[in-house]
């Protein structure tokens, strides 16, 4: 049986220690967004858990205020 | 009394010295209530990541204040009969009185200080007031 890597990349966030991952940062929010207008889940973007929580409350605040999509202008 | 952050969408179709009575005439309704430290940032016109009332762009202004519990409410009640709004939303920066430094910190006032600036995770559990 392959051995799962155990290097594991930390999270973006706890690196940086953002103290609050802000709703009105519409370029760093924007990266953790699909083509969709979709959420990425943490599996594939690396953050961590606490982190990916925020990220989630920051990007539907995001949406609310129209600085993000819901769906993204070319599936319309 | 806490920190709140409101966000109000004006119509970018309307007369800026209107667009700026507007937000002047919010500012006020906030003080006469009894909010303090108000700190106005006005971001301008930008495009709308979708259609608001068939408009494409919008007036984006966040004011941040220490305000009495009812205030917020009530700021929103002005804010949803008045059409030159597009969108608004209020949220509560932080659930506990903030020491000073942080709060200061979390306006952006202050520079940030190592150990001074991050409110702990678990009492980051910011509720929004929203329709």
């Amino acid at each position: 049986m392959r051995e799962r890597s155990s290097r594991h990349k930390p999270c973006r966030f706890c690196e940086d220690k953002t103290p609050y991952i802000d709703y009105k940062d519409e370029r760093t929010l924007r990266r953790y967004i699909a083509d969709r207008g979709k959420i990425i889940p943490r599996r594939m973007s690396g953050v961590c858990e606490r982190h990916q929580r925020q990220l989630t409350h920051a990007i539907k605040r995001s949406r609310h205020i129209a600085l993000l999509p819901f769906l993204s202008e070319a599936l319309k | 009394m806490r920190t709140y952050e409101t966000t109000i969408i004006l119509d970018a179709q309307l007369e800026e010295e209107m667009r700026d009575a507007r937000v002047e005439r919010y500012a006020q309704f906030l003080t006469d209530g009894g909010a303090t430290e108000m700190t106005i940032d006005r971001r301008g016109t930008r495009r709308l990541a979708y259609l608001i009332n068939k408009r494409d762009q919008g007036d984006y202004t966040f004011l941040r204040y220490i305000a009495p519990e009812p205030l917020p409410a009530d700021l929103e009640r002005e804010t949803r009969i008045d059409e030159a709004v597009l969108r608004f939303m209020t949220i509560l920066l932080h659930p506990r009185p903030l020491a000073e430094t942080e709060r200061l910190a979390l306006m952006g006032l202050a520079p940030k200080a190592d150990g001074v600036v991050a409110p702990s995770d678990d009492d980051r559990d910011d509720d929004e007031e929203d329709e």
